[in-house]
């Protein structure tokens, strides 16, 4: 009897390491495991510091609070490629009014108000004239693109205040206040998605439109919020963003429509909608900054790093999926 | 228990094609896996040529030492191959070369964080944006990292010094070059790279106010910006020559701008008779319009010098030397007529 209750003991074990093992996460994990590795062994002296393991997560919060708000996106059926220039006119905005001695607070507010209108607007073209999401917000990305060129002319706008500069440069204790600011958002929104109605009818909109619509769903108005929403996290990130460049660059955002996607698909975002992850999201984020930092302390050339870097991303994306026991 | 296995096999060969790609690629001539450095007191270094110290003994000790570009370009490239034949001919320093992609300022700032926890002795950076780069630079410096600023210089930070081409100035000569060449009278158009890029617009503020100052009868009908894309910068060219077609001269203050030009005017079969193309940089597709006749005349930085200087300024300060604030290492009209002597 004793041994017949081991024995169920250690099935009930393997079946609980079975299930762990075919999460997506835990598989991206161990990925993430021998890449830190592979760098313990190659750099054990320059990896392994705490000033480059805080460089890490501080050069990947940016892009992982974005990813977030692509992750949404993507998981309701649609795709983003205005967030880096929704996040890039949020801080000119904000470093415009600064510079011109408005109050911190309505210059802070009215910048991130921009991004979450690009969101809101986004949503109404794409569920009211039902342009596809591909084109609308491209399309955006070039009107917000254009109005950080007409608001700068060109020119970089210096950011002085003090708040702004902190939340990007300053610690607590060894751990950066942007990198804080990003882990409450990726524990916040993973919360939502995963536990609370608005996360269900998020996945349900992405899974099947028509069978969420005739399911009781209000469709159009979930795919508002969830724009107007990723809209707020670009508003977040442009904040952000000042204060890491101490400036408004018109050019601040350039490239985090695509990280964002890569992170974001890297996490095991499904591109088609329905399903997906914000902790896969996170270590996609962090996977894609750890590719990035070693190849500078590996001192990989610059001419090849992106070439590698892309290797790497279709590497693991095609283990994952060969290895994958639920894949179709 | 198969699949299992089938993972276990896949995962390892993971780790060894992750690990295979980082060795094989180690950039700079370096393999990523090479040993430290070993000791090399007693092997005699060349003497490096102070730049402003003298008798100086030469730096033996293992440095390591970056190169920062504002984005990847050919333009670069001469630094590149003077600073590595310099480094190899000193025999104790090792380079790394690193740029953003695309100019991108953030990632420009990723680098110079990597390379201050590495721990390099010495960075030179031509920054993208230097408002943003400025504390980035400041922490290398207070980390004991030797800094110095080249092509587009970073003044407000405790960079030692700057090298390369003073831009207003090189503005003002392009403008006596222009003026020269079409007579002190005409219209020109103008494109920009980037447009927040501080080199260039030193440079066009250098061309604007010697036209207004010393020729009064040379218009800039237009200016615009390409974003340093070559595709963009095309069709942007093409709708400023639509919109000012009694243009005589197109000039580009950027390194997409010659390209852009060459394209244009082989596309409507232009030669430098019909219009001028006058242009900075003696990017090799620059001096090739030259050859062809199209260009008329190119404004070169010296760029082939910049490795070495950057080179020779870092060890000077690790040395305990200084170095001077402002290094301007000037620019040279080239014309078909000098095109293969300029560089002597």
């Amino acid at each position: 009897m004793f041994a017949n209750s081991k024995s169920i003991n250690t099935t009930r074990t393997q079946e609980y390491f079975k299930f762990v093992f075919r999460l997506k996460e835990t598989r991206l994990f161990l990925f993430l495991l021998v890449m830190v590795a592979i760098m313990a062994v190659l750099r054990p002296d320059t990896f392994f510091t705490s000033q480059n393991l805080f460089n890490i997560l501080r050069q990947v919060s940016l892009i992982t609070i974005v990813a977030v708000s692509q992750t949404y996106v993507i998981i309701s059926g649609g795709i983003d490629l205005s967030v880096g220039f929704s996040l890039g006119l949020c801080g000119i905005i904000i470093s415009y009014l600064l510079d011109a001695g408005f109050n911190p607070v309505l210059s802070i507010l009215a910048g991130i108000t921009a991004s979450v209108l690009i969101g809101f607007v986004n949503s109404l073209v794409i569920t009211l004239v039902k342009l596809p999401p591909f084109i609308v917000t491209i399309g955006m990305a070039y009107i917000a693109r254009g109005l950080a060129f007409v608001i700068t002319e060109g020119f970089t706008i210096r950011v002085t205040n003090q708040f702004v500069s902190g939340i990007a440069n300053e610690y607590v204790g060894p751990i950066p206040v942007m990198t804080i600011i990003m882990l409450v958002i990726v524990v916040i929104f993973s919360y939502i998605l995963s536990s609370t109605p608005f996360g269900m009818k998020t996945k349900a909109v992405g899974g099947n439109i028509v069978a969420a619509r005739l399911s009781g769903i209000n469709t159009t108005r979930h795919r508002i919020l969830v724009h107007t929403l990723g809209g707020l996290l670009c508003g977040i990130a442009g904040l952000l963003m000042i204060g890491r460049l101490n400036a408004g660059n018109p050019n601040a955002g350039m490239n985090y429509d695509v990280d964002s996607i890569a992170a974001t698909v890297v996490g095991g975002t499904s591109m088609t909608g329905g399903e997906g992850s914000i902790l896969g999201t996170l270590l996609g984020a962090v996977l894609l900054g750890v590719i990035r930092n070693a190849l500078v302390l590996l001192k990989v050339s610059m001419y090849w790093q992106t070439v590698v870097a892309g290797s790497i991303i279709l590497l693991v994306c095609s283990v994952d999926n060969l290895t994958n026991k639920d894949r179709k | 228990m198969k699949k299992s296995l089938v993972f276990r096999i896949l995962v390892t060969a993971l780790a060894f094609a992750l690990a295979f790609t980082f060795v094989a690629c180690g950039g700079s001539g370096e393999s990523a896996d090479q040993p430290e450095p070993e000791p090399q007191e007693e092997q005699p270094a060349p003497k490096p040529e102070p730049a402003e110290t003298e008798d100086e003994p030469a730096p033996a000790e293992k440095r390591e030492y970056a190169i920062v570009y504002p984005v990847i370009h050919q333009f670069f490239d001469p630094v590149t191959e003077g600073a590595e034949a310099y480094a190899e001919e000193l025999g104790n320093i090792d380079l790394i070369i690193q740029a953003p992609e695309a100019g991108s300022v953030q990632q420009q700032i990723e680098i110079m964080e990597n390379l201050i926890s590495m721990k390099v002795d010495g960075i030179a950076i031509g920054s993208t944006d230097p408002e943003a780069l400025a504390p980035y630079i400041d922490q290398a410096v207070d980390a004991g990292i030797q800094v110095v600023t080249f092509d587009t210089d970073t003044p407000n930070c405790k960079r030692a010094g700057y090298m390369g081409t003073m831009n207003y100035e090189a503005g003002v000569e392009m403008a006596h070059v222009i003026a020269k060449h079409l007579g002190g009278k005409g219209g020109v158009i103008i494109l920009q790279d980037v447009p927040t890029q501080g080199n260039l617009v030193e440079r066009l503020q250098g061309i604007q106010d010697t036209m207004a100052a010393e020729y009064p009868d040379i218009k800039i009908l237009d200016v615009q910006s390409g974003y340093a894309d070559p595709a963009k910068s095309v069709e942007v060219l093409e709708a400023m020559i639509e919109a000012n077609p009694d243009f005589d001269c197109f000039t580009g203050i950027g390194g997409a701008g010659g390209p852009a030009g060459i394209a244009v005017w082989k596309q409507r079969g232009w030669t430098s008779e019909d219009k001028k193309i006058i242009t900075f940089d003696n990017t090799d597709e620059n001096i090739d319009g030259l050859r062809a006749g199209i260009i008329t005349a190119l404004v070169s930085q010296r760029q082939h010098m910049w490795g070495k200087i950057i080179i020779d300024s870092l060890n000077t300060l690790l040395d305990g030397g200084t170095i001077p604030e402002q290094n301007d290492t000037g620019v040279i009209e080239v014309t078909i007529e000098n095109i293969d002597t300029y560089q002597n």
